[in-house]
């Protein structure tokens, strides 16, 4: 993968200092950090809708501003779409007309604009006024309408937060199709971490306005440094598996990895859509709804029970976090109490212990 | 007075309604775009002397009409020191000529306009243009196709302010154009001299009923198009 946003600006206002550095490869990012620490005025800069101080910032390979250099490219010389937290659709304007403001840029869009409108579902929208659209509805109208702009990389800033979780869902699934079919790169800002990990393994951990980390989440969940950022915003582990047989005697389905043994066994309620061998699914679950034995237990309702070896265990505030390698790297939280029990340390083999219902799955 | 007397009117009359229209409607034509221009900049710019600027221009609002008329003559009078310049070089007279009265119409509205589509410029949430040039938007088609439509109704009361200010424009209009028939004497002029004359009191009733209805008119089209607006947008 290429890298197709190169940046490292420095920021200065009042008292916060923004001082970001990064190259973003094509995909999907997710830019997790609390509220306050920069996230939107990271996004901002990228698209010029403010100054940096200081730095640079590259868009595949195209410079748009270099302060040594002198060049700071017009916003609207930058390709970027942006997708605003508040939506900010033209209220005068047409669902249709919003749409198509954009597409005088580059002339011939390398989007259909008839595929995108029947992808985003808006079709029977476009006469009406924004104001007419519910909330759910104008996210996509204005995702719409970045696309169509001939954007070459996405900018989202909490693009969850206008709608509510039911929405969200829906959500979520457009903007993966939009990223496979159209291979547009995305920066989607959020303060939720669930929501981000749903929708990409790739994330930017920022903090007082520096990025503490970039990478995949799995690995990201190896360093003491990085769950405690990502703690308050309530941890999660990802597993990217595939169905890999149904068993429906057991109103089962069997999900497992395409690149080691670890799988697992989820109810067949919880598929929302049809049920296809090898089709991929998104698997989250909390660490402290994974429980810890030191051997396989047999009289028990537990579908779950993963073997691995202890990688490395943090201890914070009584609790104590154990990274379990079963093939996929599983975090696992525990009280302090229990680990000293139990004797386990680096390099005890354990089994991880979970009911099939505490796994969220996106499809 | 009989019923009918009141709506027979005179062809001097007839001029001066005709003269008043004439003045008032090119006056909006022209001071719009200038005002566009200005309000906007005042709404989004900051500058030096920012404030001074704006004093000046909101001048005429305070000043006394007939000031604002002998400032006007002593400028673009025939001695005035541009007057004297156009006059000396294309032999161009302004004052006391029909062009003298809907330059003191623009000059007095101006400040009403301006502040009009100012303060709806002010009102336009920005965020929409950044939105706009995150889209390609060039300033120019920024301008034109999101904050002049979210501020049009501001642009339509302007506009008609200055459609009503210019119908009753009497003191700048009085010592800058003169009071000319058929030429500078309009509305309120002719009801001013027909006042003057014992015996004309059916005459200046009708040009008093003609300027309410005008108006009325204006007012009533300026809320009606104001909702028709309002409507759209939502």
């Amino acid at each position: 993968m290429s890298d197709i946003l190169k940046f490292d600006i420095q920021l200065h206002r009042h008292d916060f200092l923004l001082n970001v550095k990064a190259e973003i490869l094509e995909g999907i990012t997710g830019i997790y950090g609390p509220s306050g620490h920069g996230k939107t005025s990271m996004l901002n800069a990228i698209a010029g809708l403010i100054k940096p101080d200081s730095g640079f910032i590259s868009i595949s390979g195209d410079v748009v501003f270099d302060s040594k250099q002198r060049i700071n490219a017009p916003v609207q010389k930058r390709k970027i779409g942006y997708v605003f937290q508040d939506i900010r659709l033209f209220p005068h304007l047409t669902v249709v007309q919003n749409l198509k403001y954009g597409i005088k840029r580059n002339g011939a869009s390398k989007i259909d604009f008839e595929e995108l409108v029947g992808i985003l579902e808006i079709k029977h929208l476009l006469h009406k006024k924004p104001g007419e659209c519910s909330g759910g509805e104008k996210q996509r109208i204005s995702i719409g309408r970045a696309l169509l702009s001939g954007a070459r990389i996405l900018l989202m800033d909490e693009p969850f937060s206008a709608v509510d979780v039911q929405l969200r869902n829906t959500i979520i699934p457009f903007l993966n199709e939009l990223n496979h079919h159209y291979k547009i790169p995305m920066l989607v800002v959020s303060h939720d971490l669930p929501d981000l990990l749903s929708l990409t393994d790739r994330l930017l951990l920022l903090k007082n306005g520096a990025i503490t980390a970039l990478g995949r989440f799995q690995d990201l969940i190896q360093d003491e440094k990085n769950i405690e950022v990502m703690r308050d915003a309530g941890l999660y582990n990802v597993f990217n598996l595939c169905v890999f047989a149904s068993l429906p005697e057991k109103n089962m389905v069997l999900l497992r990895s395409q690149t080691n043994d670890f799988q697992v066994q989820v109810l067949t309620q919880s598929f929302h859509q049809k049920i296809e061998v090898k089709k991929q699914i998104k698997v989250l679950i909390r660490p402290e709804d994974i429980s810890i034995s030191l051997n396989p237990i047999d009289q028990i309702s537990l579908r779950n029970q993963i073997q691995g070896t202890i990688l490395k265990i943090f201890s914070k505030d009584g609790l104590s976090f154990c990274l379990v390698d079963t093939g996929e790297k599983v975090l696992v939280e525990i009280t302090e109490a229990s680990k000293r029990n139990m004797n386990l340390e680096v390099g005890t083999t354990v089994y991880c212990l979970f009911k099939s219902a505490a796994l969220k799955m996106f499809e | 007075m009989g019923l009918t007397e009141l709506f027979t009117y005179s062809s001097a009359e007839l001029d001066a309604i005709q003269l008043s229209l004439k003045v008032a409607l090119l006056c909006t034509i022209i001071i719009l775009p200038i005002a566009v221009l200005i309000g906007w900049f005042l709404a989004r710019k900051q500058f030096f002397g920012k404030s001074i600027i704006e004093g000046v221009l909101h001048l005429p609002l305070v000043l006394p009409p007939v000031t604002v008329g002998y400032i006007l003559l002593i400028t673009l009078g025939r001695n005035g020191w541009l007057g004297s310049f156009f006059y000396s070089h294309w032999g161009i007279q302004i004052a006391f000529s029909f062009p003298a009265a809907v330059i003191a119409a623009i000059v007095v509205s101006f400040p009403l306009v301006t502040r009009s589509i100012r303060l709806s410029v002010e009102l336009v949430d920005k965020n929409y243009e950044d939105a706009a040039r995150t889209l390609g938007a060039s300033s120019l088609r920024v301008f034109f196709t999101v904050t002049l439509p979210l501020a049009l109704p501001g642009v339509i009361s302007g506009a008609i302010l200055a459609f009503a200010r210019s119908l009753g424009e009497f003191g700048a209009t009085i010592s800058f154009a003169g009071n000319i028939t058929g030429e500078t004497q309009t509305l309120p002029l002719a009801i001013f001299s027909s006042m003057q004359v014992p015996g004309q009191e059916t005459s200046t009733m009708r040009l008093v009923i003609v300027s309410v209805i005008l108006s009325l008119l204006a007012m009533i089209g300026a809320e009606y198009l104001n909702r028709r607006i309002l409507k759209n947008k939502a």
